[in-house]
């Protein structure tokens, strides 16, 4: 019973025209002018690259260290860094002042002093990380091949370079990646249209199709379960088709972590399809209303994570960050986000535990309200 | 006596103010074939979905094959076949597909739903429009597939909320055929419709309804000897007198006469022969006629007793 209801479901989902238009071409066509878009501005970014203002302070002698140091504040195309030696005082007034982005210590294990978050601190950051995991081998080029020491600093300029590329994609004021992000985040959310259209046809105050399958000897759950996994299969075959679309033929990079941004996409599609149910339980006005209401959840989850603008998400985690731990496309921005930036699983493994739960909980109470079995009215 | 396949108690539903169902009684016995006749807004509607536990009501009981009906009964649902008031298929399956999606929510066993649908697209004579989607069919030909989808699994129990609006004459024949057929497969059914020619033409029993009331029940014969009247006669005439009238108005059995327009209507109840009576009056007083015929009731006239109006507007 249940595949037979699951199999017919899946063939009017496909062939209902609007779910085509909204789930699949919408956000392809709205990937598509992303990736027209941005990729100039990409580019242009690159070409932007200007040296990082620094502040030096020696704490302790560190030849290796300096002398890499140096080599990236040369004049040239690859300059990384404008340094200013100077003693303790007047680096920190000038990190007060905001006259150098950081301070950078020579010492045994060199180490920084930021005062602030940004792309900038980010790539200080990375050189320094980049330096301590190579220190001893460039020690040893060092004092075995000095001759040698340059093409090796080389090579750890252009991966400080290439963090800085990193970054670029994927820091928070980023046009580039943060919008696909929320595209697929979108597109996610957009289950929710989905579920309340699923609902409603199985509702006997909604459609007359409701009235006709209530009175029709299959219990109700296996209905609902039937009728929601066929949804949830159209729905996250859209989002994957959306992925195969921005990856293979636009070639948009999302990282390495492939199976864990399905998931949550997987999650995504989930959580919304769920609230899409939520607001057909709860809300006790016509199908036409409920969708609106849903429309308007996707579309305004979608601006605050950052779909329109891309400053909102900052915004709010600055202002009020209990949105951003709530809002399904935030998390799913975010989780990408985290995937594709840091070595670390937590922040992606935060996120996804807030999805799963709000999930469970959305599934929980939906079933609690549709349990209801007869109408007032019809 | 068996236990009656349906048994309405004492419903009672109300829309806020309005009472929809008022103290409604029904019992539809196996083998039935009971008309629900009601003008629009009568309840028929509403008492079929309280039967079918999809209203939630205000008083009353309900069983179905002697069960209360519950909206989880799904024992009992597996028994009956619906046909709703509003057509409800899917827009996206094809005829055949809707059918056997339907039927499928009743029978497991592929080859016998295979058979069923077959049958059922016969019945409602759909066979040239098996692959076409219902945004493709006509008004009467969607009413047709909403029909076939609800009786093909061949239930105990068929429930026909108007099933033949729009759908012409020709066609309308044909289902009414094929309920009979249903009904002589031994299927009880309850059909609901303000149309009283179908309804006399198939129903073995007939329950006149009318602001959620029951207001009164029996085969059409029983229900037309109800009332006062049993035969109108119809005779087209030139220049009767008042005099003659009043002499009209004193033969037995007549209790009403008028004339109007050159026609002159006798209304009788009871007696035999009236006609002839009238007709013998006529040609006495050397009146010449033209045109002249006699009705029998009908359930509108049973109606318009009961209720003072006419069943139709
Ligand atoms: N959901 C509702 N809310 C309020 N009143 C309703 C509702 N549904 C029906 N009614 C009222 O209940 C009464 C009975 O309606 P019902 O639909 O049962 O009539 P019906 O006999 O089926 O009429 P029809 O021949 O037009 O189908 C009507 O007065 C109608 O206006
Ligand atoms: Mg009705």
């Amino acid at each position: 019973m249940f595949l037979r209801l699951y199999f017919y479901r899946l063939k009017d989902i496909l062939f209902t025209k609007e779910i085509a238009i909204w789930n699949i071409f919408f956000p392809i066509i709205l990937g598509t002018f992303f990736y027209l878009g941005f990729s100039n501005l990409m580019n242009e970014s690159d070409l932007k690259l200007s040296p990082i203002p620094a502040a030096v302070v020696t704490e302790s002698e560190n030849t290796a260290f300096s002398e890499v140091l140096t080599s990236l504040c040369e004049e040239g195309d690859d300059q990384l860094f404008d340094a200013v030696y100077t003693d303790l005082e007047t680096a920190k007034t000038m990190l007060n002042d905001n006259d150098v982005t950081g301070i950078i210590f020579i010492a045994d294990t060199p180490h920084l002093m930021l005062s602030d978050n940004g792309i900038e601190q980010t790539i200080m950051q990375s050189f320094i990380q980049q330096y301590c995991n190579q220190a001893d081998v460039l020690k040893e080029i060092a004092m075995k091949h000095p001759e040698k020491l340059s093409q090796a600093i080389d090579t750890l300029s252009s991966d400080v370079t290439y963090g800085h590329e990193i970054s670029l994609a994927n820091a928070s004021y980023d046009p580039y990646m943060q919008y696909f992000y929320a595209l697929i985040a979108m597109t996610c959310l957009f289950s929710a249209s989905a579920g309340v259209h699923c609902l409603a046809n199985m509702q006997a105050n909604q459609s007359s199709l409701g009235m006709r399958r209530e009175v029709a000897p299959v219990h109700k759950l296996t209905a609902i379960i039937s009728d929601i996994s066929a949804t949830f299969t159209v729905q996250f075959l859209s989002v994957l088709l959306l992925f195969f679309y921005l990856i293979v033929i636009l070639g948009i990079d999302f990282g390495q972590r492939i199976l864990l941004i399905l998931l949550t996409a997987f999650l995504g599609t989930l959580i919304s399809l769920m609230t899409g149910l939520f607001i057909g339980a709860l809300v006790k006005k016509n199908e036409a209303v409920q969708a609106s209401i849903a429309l308007v959840y996707s579309m305004g989850c979608s601006f605050l994570s950052g779909l329109m603008v891309e400053a909102i998400k900052d915004w709010i985690e600055h202002t009020c960050p209990i949105i951003n731990r709530i809002n399904p496309a935030a998390l799913i921005t975010d989780s990408l986000y985290a995937l594709n930036m840091f070595e670390s699983y937590d922040r992606y493994i935060r996120n996804t535990i807030i999805l799963a739960v709000m999930a469970v909980i959305l599934c929980l109470i939906s079933y609690l309200l549709l349990r209801r079995t007869k109408y007032a009215s019809l | 006596m068996s236990t009656p396949v349906v048994k309405i108690e004492n419903l009672v539903k109300r829309y806020k103010e309005l009472v929809a169902i008022d103290h409604f009684n029904l019992t539809v016995n196996e083998g039935e074939i009971l008309g629900l006749l009601g003008p629009n807004g009568s309840g028929k509607t509403t008492t079929i979905n309280c039967l079918l536990s999809l209203l939630s009501f205000d008083k009353g009981t309900v069983e179905v094959f002697g069960e209360t009906m519950r909206p989880d009964s799904y024992r009992l649902k597996r028994d009956i076949g619906v046909v709703l008031q509003n057509v409800a298929v899917f827009d996206t399956l094809n005829v055949y597909e809707n059918i056997d999606y339907f039927c499928g929510l009743y029978i497991k066993d592929k080859a016998l739903r295979r058979k069923y649908v077959q049958e059922a697209i016969e019945f409602a004579g759909l066979s040239e429009f098996q692959k076409f989607y219902p945004k493709k069919l006509s008004g009467g030909l969607l009413r047709r597939l909403n029909i076939a989808c609800g009786i093909a699994h061949k239930p105990k129990l068929i429930i026909l909320d108007e099933p033949t609006v729009a759908v012409d004459p020709q066609s309308r024949n044909k289902i009414l055929e094929g309920i009979l057929e249903l009904n002589r497969q031994g299927s009880t059914i309850i059909y609901t419709s303000h149309y009283m020619e179908e309804i006399e033409q198939i129903c073995s029993r007939i329950v006149i309804m009318d602001k959620g009331r029951n207001l009164a029940n029996g085969t059409s014969q029983e229900l037309k000897q109800l009332i006062k009247n049993n035969e109108t006669i119809y005779i087209d005439t030139l220049g009767l007198k008042n005099e003659h009238l009043t002499a009209l108005r004193q033969m037995n059995h007549i209790y009403s006469v008028e004339y109007d327009q050159q026609q002159l209507i006798v209304k009788c109840s009871g007696g035999s022969h009236n006609l002839i009576h009238v007709l013998g009056f006529l040609q006495e007083q050397n009146i010449a006629f033209g045109r002249v015929y006699s009705e029998l009731p009908t359930l509108n006239d049973v109606f318009l007793e009961i209720t003072g109006k006419e069943l139709r507007d």
